[in-house]
């Protein structure tokens, strides 16, 4: 939390090192959150970027997090998200990059499995949507997520049981 | 784990399986890092513009009288004793600011366009050598080194696409190549394990160096689209909104180069495009007080290469609770 505040501070004065710092510190993690969501290699580069963009210019506006810093990275990262998937609603083109280690048709049976869960995603709101991914694939609880969205613990809960819900329905009844 | 209670076995399984994501490009990683520092050294310039531009609104006249004054009384008493004594300077000494304010006045000075990519690549052999000496102190060099390194060469690379005589510009492209190769050799020796703390931003150094180079290669094979390439760079950069805070960046204050005039600093020359190569189509808007806005709607390009158009005001800045610690074991630090 310290740090967190610490490294803000030095940010706000836009020093290049502490900035460096911060990107090498959250880039990561955020890239994989977009990876896992969008599925794709370059937007979710573009994610990211946009995100550290946002948080660069507000920064400069003097209107940027005065603290917990990773709640705002990843609910700037999320909502970039959410606009993309308003942006381009067709479905995502099957991946030639698959990521496990095992025989071919195991690959693509989880990137079409990734692809429905995906999609299901896409069919709750943006608030059901970011407490999911971050409760049961980014593996947070519900405290952090709560900053995230900026709403009460309880209200996050309701957002999850109605999400999952949506999604049993969605991933589960249909199959 | 606590999910496992709360979740249907079957949803718990397939929302695992997004877990499994390839690993990130790391070139693709290393441009975006760079992009974005880009990006803050040009913010810090702005912000010292801003700054300035006050004095220069409220005070003009007496400011330019007290300048000039300053300048004519400094080139009589030592002014020029000061800019040599300065050229030895390094980022950690108090005359470094002139050392670079003197280049910036050797480029300005500098009409010809070949002479010019002399310039500007000695001027980045000028950065290499500094943080050869830094390193040979055992002090680290800092990342606005390697960004003023990378904007020279840039810069280097936009003047060589200026040229509209095929020959020269490959001649132009194979010396700059010569030179990046011998800044790379020269990078290599300093990894030499003396100072193990300076080792990431030497290979950073490198990794730049090795785009760069690759983008001079480009250009050799094909000199047509390489000028094409830069000089749509050019055209974009003419054609961009002002910064977000709505005001317009001062043009008549005297600044260090690498933080007003940074052309396309990712090695790519895709600064000004988002990763699809498209322009970027949209701006966020000023008034969004986190940034983090997710509406809809179009914009002007922006020059970090990304935007999403008109955004929604969002009710706060997320000031509340205690910091999220890193969740799940994920992303430690690299």
């Amino acid at each position: 939390m310290i740090i967190e505040q610490e490294l803000l501070h030095a940010a706000y004065a836009l020093e290049e090192q502490t900035l460096a710092e911060i990107y090498d510190l959250y880039s990561p993690r955020l890239y994989r959150y977009a990876m896992r969501l969008l599925g794709d290699a370059q937007i979710s580069e573009d994610c990211v970027a946009e995100t550290f963009s946002r948080f660069l210019q507000a920064l400069q506006a003097g209107r940027g997090p005065r603290d917990h810093l990773q709640a705002y990275l990843f609910r700037t990262a999320h909502n970039w998200i959410a606009d993309h998937y308003r942006r381009a609603p067709e479905p995502e083109p099957l991946k030639d990059d698959l990521p496990v280690n095992g025989s071919v048709e195991e690959s693509v049976n989880l990137n079409l499995r990734q692809k429905r869960v995906r999609a299901a995603l896409r069919e709750l709101t943006d608030d059901q949507q970011q407490v999911i991914a971050l409760k049961f694939v980014e593996g947070w609880d519900n405290d952090e997520i709560a900053r995230v969205v900026r709403k009460p613990v309880g209200a996050v809960k309701s957002l999850q049981h109605r999400a999952l819900e949506r999604l049993k329905k969605l991933l589960l009844d249909e199959a | 784990m606590k999910m496992d209670k709360e979740l249907e076995p079957r949803l718990a399984s397939l929302l695992g399986d997004l877990k499994a994501v390839p690993a990130r490009d790391p070139r693709a990683a290393s441009r975006a890092r760079s992009q974005f520092l880009a990006q803050a050294v040009s913010a810090q310039g702005k912000a010292r513009h801003s700054v300035w531009n006050i004095f220069s609104q409220k005070e003009q006249f007496a400011m330019k009288l007290i300048t000039t004054t300053l300048v004519i009384v400094g080139l009589l008493f030592g002014g020029s004793a000061t800019v040599a004594a300065a050229q030895e300077a390094l980022p950690t000494s108090a005359l470094y600011q002139i050392k670079l304010a003197s280049e910036e006045a050797d480029l300005a000075f500098t009409a010809d366009p070949m002479s010019k990519v002399d310039v500007l690549m000695e001027q980045a052999q000028t950065r290499t050598q500094e943080m050869a000496m830094l390193v040979t102190q055992g002090t680290v060099p800092n990342e606005a080194l390697l960004l003023r390194t990378q904007n020279r060469i840039q810069q280097a690379l936009h003047q060589a696409a200026d040229l509209n005589d095929d020959a020269a510009m490959t001649a132009t492209l194979t010396r700059i190549r010569e030179q990046l190769q011998t800044q790379d050799q020269q990078m290599l020796r300093l990894q030499d394990g003396s100072c193990t703390d300076c080792d990431p931003i030497l290979q950073r150094t490198r990794d730049m160096l090795h785009t760069q180079i690759n983008e001079v290669e480009n250009g050799l094979a094909d000199p047509q689209a390489f000028r094409n390439a830069y000089r749509r760079q050019n055209q974009t950069r003419t054609t961009q909104t002002p910064d977000v805070t709505g005001t317009p960046v001062p043009t008549d204050v005297t600044v260090t180069p690498q933080d007003s005039c940074t052309p396309a600093l990712d090695g790519t020359g895709e600064q000004y495009r988002n990763g699809n190569g498209n322009p970027v189509p949209g701006t966020p808007g000023p008034q969004n007080n986190d940034g983090s806005g997710n509406g809809t709607g179009s914009g002007s390009g922006s020059e970090n290469g990304s935007g999403s158009g008109s955004q929604t005001t969002p009710g706060g800045n997320g000031n509340q609770g205690t910091s999220p610690a890193v969740p799940g074991g994920q992303g430690g630090r690299p």
